[in-house]
């Protein structure tokens, strides 16, 4: 008896051993053009918590070239942002949808992540170009966070006058011109506790390119092109944070990109925001941006 | 409904029991352990958990009942929790019902258990399911086991289930093997074991494992395992007043949480482990030596990663410090640390005659990486004056890593605490009757306690009294006084924790009545510790068996 104990033990252990486990959930090498790292570092309790910050505006511009109204929009947001505090609105132009694939003449303004986002926050709901966001959240008695354009200027009004639930600052950040590297930190301290996650999204535009546009009048070569997506990090609709971030608690991220040759850097900026992600919430609670030198 | 429905199984089954007893009259015992708790918001010393605010009463209760016949053994246990902060001190928890059956039958060489039970393989390193309900713990599987036990010196035992978790289940399987056999040389004996262990993650935990890991740096992120095995050896060799005790367990890679020290940040890391156990135990004429060793590498067996704090632990790893029962000696207490520690613990008893005993003892635990955990020296001299005087007198010197043992920062805290403890009866045990003697002889003895701590650190120095008076059997009194003398921190109130109780027997159950003042501190039982807060209210308590 004891022997045939012995041969189970000596069995039972092999069998289990020699048991290989599938596990394909797990991303282990990130895609082959992208050295992007976008990564929660850490979290501590301050000394003392910071006073709340007044709240930004971040207005995503879904566009294409090939969308004749849409320059329209973005003089909106140029009107928008020149009427409001400096530093505080903040504009990504998403070019997104078929309108986007360019003709012969047209740049390509298409990132990897454009019609994600749009299918993202419209809860797959697109019905047009231009079409657009104020800070991702659903003003009553819309039903959607992207409405017209002509909506943006009031909802930006409402949301610059309230207080921010996160502070978001920026710990540190560098630019290596010999590898065209940028890193960056930013400390996310929130005022309130929530009950449901939170995330955080980077996103990298550029401002100042000339190139082809569909405008009412017809085909314009020389147009001024602002605020362009040129990258979103993934995960493109924000790397989680917490469950339920905590009152007093700072979240420390961490990204780092190399700029493609293709961009001007001094026209580039980072935006970055920390968000809810519920399908009928999607909040931008801060947002802030700074130049990549 | 599932409940009710099993409570009434287990009726059925109860009294099928009672009308088929033929050769075997059956047996019903149990018993009663019911606490409730009144609450006296102390803004001094920090009383602010919810109880103090708004419930303003808590109750814990647990009735078992236990019934054997014919080899049949069937135990139920109702559990109440109302308001109670025991499973965690920072919630307000009310649930009540069954919170533990089991059906056991012993056929010949064999046993059968079905629903929950408790156990363990050798010391508990690789695998122990217990209750200790003073700090909440209750660890039971709820499953089915076998044991194979062909005569005294051997056994076999399997199990497979899911660890309890209040009124649920955590639903990460387990399994488990444990087979121990005694045999010997001559005059050397050995008991020797084998254990093994398996636990597999659900899906839910590992889409949670999957979604953490694929937000962590590409450089960092690993496969999570579902399975973790683990498996251990022990033996233990007596030779006349000589044993030694040694036991290794090892754990396979799986995904576990890592506190780093320095900046209390919390990291998913993929870490296999293993514990090295050893006790020597050695008397003669007198003397009594006791040296342990233990080296812990990420030993952290709990059912999945995300339970916290004193949550699904599968195991129980024993502590290196000598188990202290007087109150400020006790005040900075130690737990293993499965995340990593190595150390020695050795204590020297001397009975230089039957009235005079010496007692020494040395800990001293690092982390694997060197860093000072905690370190004791330890002494003691109790004389017996006479039949009727009984005193102790002795100090203690620590030296305890505040940040690790406490979870938030704080510095190394470094103590001496002289202490003396005096017993006198009052009465001679040879007169009879006894003034004082009703139906019931009372013996009536006195004892009192003294302490002091001296520390620059945490909270600063406390001085302790305790005057206990005995009226054996029935009833006893004690006061005491926990005075914070030289407050730290910028404070200079020093705050006053004061306590008074009575305590009555009757036969076999015991109610005690008290209002007591508790400071914020580590709570522990057997090796395990956690992190209480202050208390200030009345306490009653009732248990009792039959």
């Amino acid at each position: 008896m004891n022997k045939i104990i012995y041969i189970f033990f000596l069995s039972l252990t092999m069998v289990l051993n020699a048991c290989e486990e599938e596990n394909n959930l797990i991303n282990l090498t990130p895609p082959k053009d992208n050295l992007d790292q976008l990564i929660f570092d850490s979290v501590y309790t301050p000394a003392s918590l910071p006073a709340a910050q007044p709240k930004n505006v971040l207005i995503e511009d879904f566009t294409a070239v090939k969308c004749d109204n849409c320059p329209n929009a973005q003089k909106r947001t140029d009107i928008i942002v020149a009427a409001n505090p400096a530093d505080r609105v903040f504009v990504i132009g998403i070019h997104c949808t078929s309108l986007a694939i360019p003709d012969a003449g047209y740049p390509d303004f298409r990132t990897a992540h454009g019609d994600d986002i749009i299918n993202y926050i419209s809860n797959n709901q697109v019905t047009g170009l231009p079409t657009g966001d104020v800070n991702q959240k659903v003003f009553p008695p819309d039903t959607l966070p992207t409405t017209t354009y002509g909506s943006w200027g009031a909802n930006t009004t409402s949301e610059l006058a309230l207080t921010s639930n996160v502070n978001l600052d920026i710990v540190s950040k560098t630019y290596d011109p010999n590898t065209k590297k940028f890193t960056m930190e930013v400390a996310a301290t929130f005022q309130k506790s929530f009950t449901v996650p939170c995330y955080f999204s980077v996103a990298l535009t550029e401002t100042g390119i000339i190139g082809k546009q569909l405008t009412p009048t017809g085909p314009v070569d020389t147009f001024l092109f602002k605020h362009v997506l040129r990258k979103m990090m993934i995960p493109f609709n924000g790397l989680k944070i917490a469950d339920a971030p905590q009152m007093g608690m700072t979240y420390l991220l961490k990204f780092s990109t190399v700029m493609d040759n293709k961009w001007v850097v001094d026209n580039c900026k980072i935006v970055a925001f920390v968000h809810q992600r519920q399908v009928s919430k999607k909040d931008v609670e801060q947002v802030i941006e700074t130049t990549i030198k | 409904m599932a409940k009710k429905l099993l409570l009434s199984i287990f009726s059925g089954i109860f009294f099928i029991g009672i009308l088929h007893a033929q050769d075997d009259k059956g047996h019903l015992s149990g018993d009663l352990m019911l606490n409730a708790t009144a609450y006296d918001r102390d803004t001094t010393i920090g009383t602010n958990t919810s109880q103090y605010l708004h419930e303003k009463s808590s109750a814990e209760g647990w009735f078992t009942l236990n019934y054997r016949q014919n080899g049949w053994s069937f135990m139920t246990r109702f559990d109440l929790y109302n308001n109670s902060p025991l499973l965690n001190p920072n919630e307000a928890y009310t649930h009540q019902g069954l919170a533990f059956y089991q059906v056991d039958k012993k056929i010949g060489k064999w046993e059968f258990t079905a629903g929950h039970f408790y156990d363990q393989f050798g010391s508990g390193i690789l695998f122990r399911a217990y209750e200790d309900r003073l700090i909440g713990l209750d660890y039971a599987v709820q499953g089915i086991k076998v044991q194979y036990m062909p005569n005294d010196s051997f056994f076999i035992k399997a199990f497979t289930g899911l660890q309890k978790n209040r009124f649920d289940v955590w639903p990460q399987v387990m399994k488990g093997v444990n087979s121990e056999k005694i045999w010997g040389i001559g005059n050397v004996s050995f008991v020797t074991g084998v254990g093994f262990l398996n636990r597999t993650l659900d899906q839910g935990t590992m889409n949670k494992l999957a979604n953490d890991i694929n937000n962590m740096d590409y450089s960092q992120r690993f496969i999570p395992k579902y399975n973790m095995y683990a498996g251990t050896i022990y033996n233990t060799i007596s030779y006349k007043n000589l044993s030694l005790y040694t036991e290794y367990a090892k754990k396979s890679k799986e995904a576990v949480f890592i506190t780093d020290d320095v900046t209390n940040v919390v990291s998913l890391k993929n870490l296999d482990g293993d514990v090295f156990y050893m006790a020597l135990n050695y008397s003669f004429y007198g003397f009594g030596v006791s040296l342990q060793y233990k080296s812990i590498n990420s030993f952290i067996m709990r059912t999945n990663p995300y339970a916290t704090l004193l949550d699904g632990i599968m195991d129980y790893l024993p502590a290196l410090s000598k188990q202290q029962s007087m109150r400020l000696p006790a005040l900075y207490s130690v737990s293993a640390q499965s995340q990593g520690e190595k150390g020695f613990q050795g204590e020297l008893t001397y009975s230089i005659n039957k009235r005079n005993t010496l007692d020494f003892n040395a800990s001293y635990i690092q982390r694997p990486g060197g860093e000072l955990l905690y370190r004791e020296f330890y002494g003691d001299y109790t004389k017996i004056f006479s039949k009727r005087v009984k005193g102790e007198f002795g100090v203690q010197s620590l030296i305890y890593n505040f940040s690790v043992y406490e979870g938030h920062p704080g510095a190394v805290v470094h103590t001496i605490t002289p202490f003396m403890e005096m017993s006198i009866r009052l009465y001679d045990p040879s007169s009879v009757p006894y003034p004082f003697e009703t139906k019931v002889r009372l013996k009536p003895s006195i004892r009192f306690e003294l302490q002091y701590l001296a520390t620059r650190q945490d909270s600063g120095d406390y001085a302790y009294a305790l005057v206990e008076l005995n009226l054996a059997p029935k009833w006893s009194f004690s006061a005491t006084d926990m005075l914070n003398v030289v407050p730290t921190h910028g404070r200079t109130d020093k705050i006053n924790y004061y306590s008074f109780l009575v305590a009555y027997t009757e036969k076999q159950t015991r109610l005690t009545l008290g209002y007591a003042k508790q400071v914020a501190g580590v709570v522990c039982t057997g090796g395990v510790c956690r992190v209480e807060p202050a208390f200030s209210g009345l306490r009653f308590g009732i248990s009792t068996n039959f």
